[in-house]
């Protein structure tokens, strides 16, 4: 269905979307966020990805690792307050199993994103505290190393890694 | 209906299809009635369901059967909405309802009071839902399950089986049964699922 019409893709967000086929990420899941569109878009459109649009980040960690005990190689496209709501997901199945899992993580509150501060202060270290790794992405030259990096890094530790994405990198 | 005689009714039903558990007793029982690494026994109380469509839409071939509890489904409730909305033939949900948590202290759960699990699986979009309360009805409903296009919903209402919950872990190691079921599938399928976790054209990057 076709949502909304929309110019062309951020050039951000199309270099996203190209570093997560040349990981090799075979399945994502989503939940909506307007910084977002653009790269939900591209990746509802790919013939060869699987797209779960989901309710509540929880459930897509949960999926996630189902895709996984199948052969898949899951990604999460979620805003850091959905980090929020998945982090027993995250402790007691994507860690307690050893599932990698590319978390592609929206950063609200950063520096010069008004609004949501409060999440945003508390978003890094949530994942120190899971002891998940993690980047802040902010330059298009980064991206491509950035992703695929990280999803090597997920499937070597059989962990979870996590690339914030900022208001810059997506909408430029 | 007691869960134990529910589940022995259904062992040549269910055959070798993989299957989620959820938390508690429910795994102890179908394990030793179903004794093969095709069990995977869940840790998140409610994500039975979201593992069981991740693997389903996987595998889009092959029954998935979830094995969920109350208590469970209403922690995951946004889970059944999303298998609603992707709706997958393959997906078999079978919910044993016995309105407590049975691994907490028996305290009563929601549907101990009001709330109608076979209402919300409806409600939600998942039109093949059916509430059976007696062995003969249940065996039928998951033979159903088994061999018509789903995602199908069996809501099972037992008694509480009594039992010591606190006995229900019997696989440590659990990375090592996600091993075990990995290879189980890949029998099943009669491929190789997962490669090696290093990748060289990563690694030496």
């Amino acid at each position: 269905m076709e949502m909304r019409n929309t110019k062309q893709a951020a050039e951000g967000s199309r270099l996203i979307f190209s570093a997560i086929k040349e990981a090799g990420i075979t399945m994502v899941a989503s939940l909506p966020e307007q910084k977002l569109f653009d790269l939900i878009d591209l990746v509802s459109k790919d013939l060869e990805l699987r797209h779960v649009p989901l309710c509540r980040e929880e459930e897509g960690v949960a999926i996630c690792a189902g895709s996984y005990l199948a052969g898949g190689r899951p990604a999460m496209i979620i805003q850091n307050g959905g980090l929020m709501n998945s982090v027993n997901g995250l402790a007691n199945t994507a860690l307690h199993f050893q599932i990698p899992i590319l978390l592609l993580v929206y950063y609200a509150g950063d520096f010069g994103d008004r609004g949501f501060s409060t999440v945003g202060s508390v978003t890094e270290g949530v994942l120190q505290g899971l002891q998940i790794r993690y980047t802040v992405l902010r330059n298009h030259a980064d991206i491509r190393s950035t992703i695929t990096g990280a999803w090597a890094l997920a499937e070597d530790s059989s962990r979870p890694v996590a690339v914030l994405l900022t208001k810059s990198v997506l909408l430029q | 209906m007691k869960r134990a005689e529910a589940l022995q009714s259904i062992v040549g039903v269910i055959g070798d299809a993989p299957c989620f558990i959820t938390v508690g007793l429910t795994w102890s029982e179908w394990n030793k009635l179903r004794s093969t690494d095709g069990n995977f026994h869940l840790k998140t109380l409610g994500s039975g369901s979201s593992v069981g469509l991740g693997l389903a839409a996987a595998l889009p071939h092959r029954k998935v059967v979830v094995f969920d509890g109350d208590g469970a489904v209403i922690m995951n409730v946004n889970g059944l909405v999303t298998i609603g909305r992707v709706r997958p033939k393959n997906f078999v949900h079978i919910v044993f309802d016995n309105k407590i948590y049975e691994s907490s202290a028996c305290i009563p759960t929601a549907t101990a009071y009001n709330a109608d699990l076979l209402a919300l699986a409806k409600g939600a979009g998942i039109t093949a839902a059916t509430r059976v309360n007696a062995v003969g009805p249940f065996k039928a409903a998951v033979t159903t399950a088994m061999t018509t296009d789903g995602p199908h919903f069996i809501v099972a209402e037992v008694e509480p089986s009594g039992e010591d919950a606190n006995t229900s872990y019997s696989r440590i190691d659990e990375v090592d049964g996600k091993f075990r079921f990995i290879r189980y599938l890949e029998a099943l399928e009669g491929k190789k699922l997962r490669e090696d976790a290093i990748d060289v054209k990563f690694s030496i990057r």
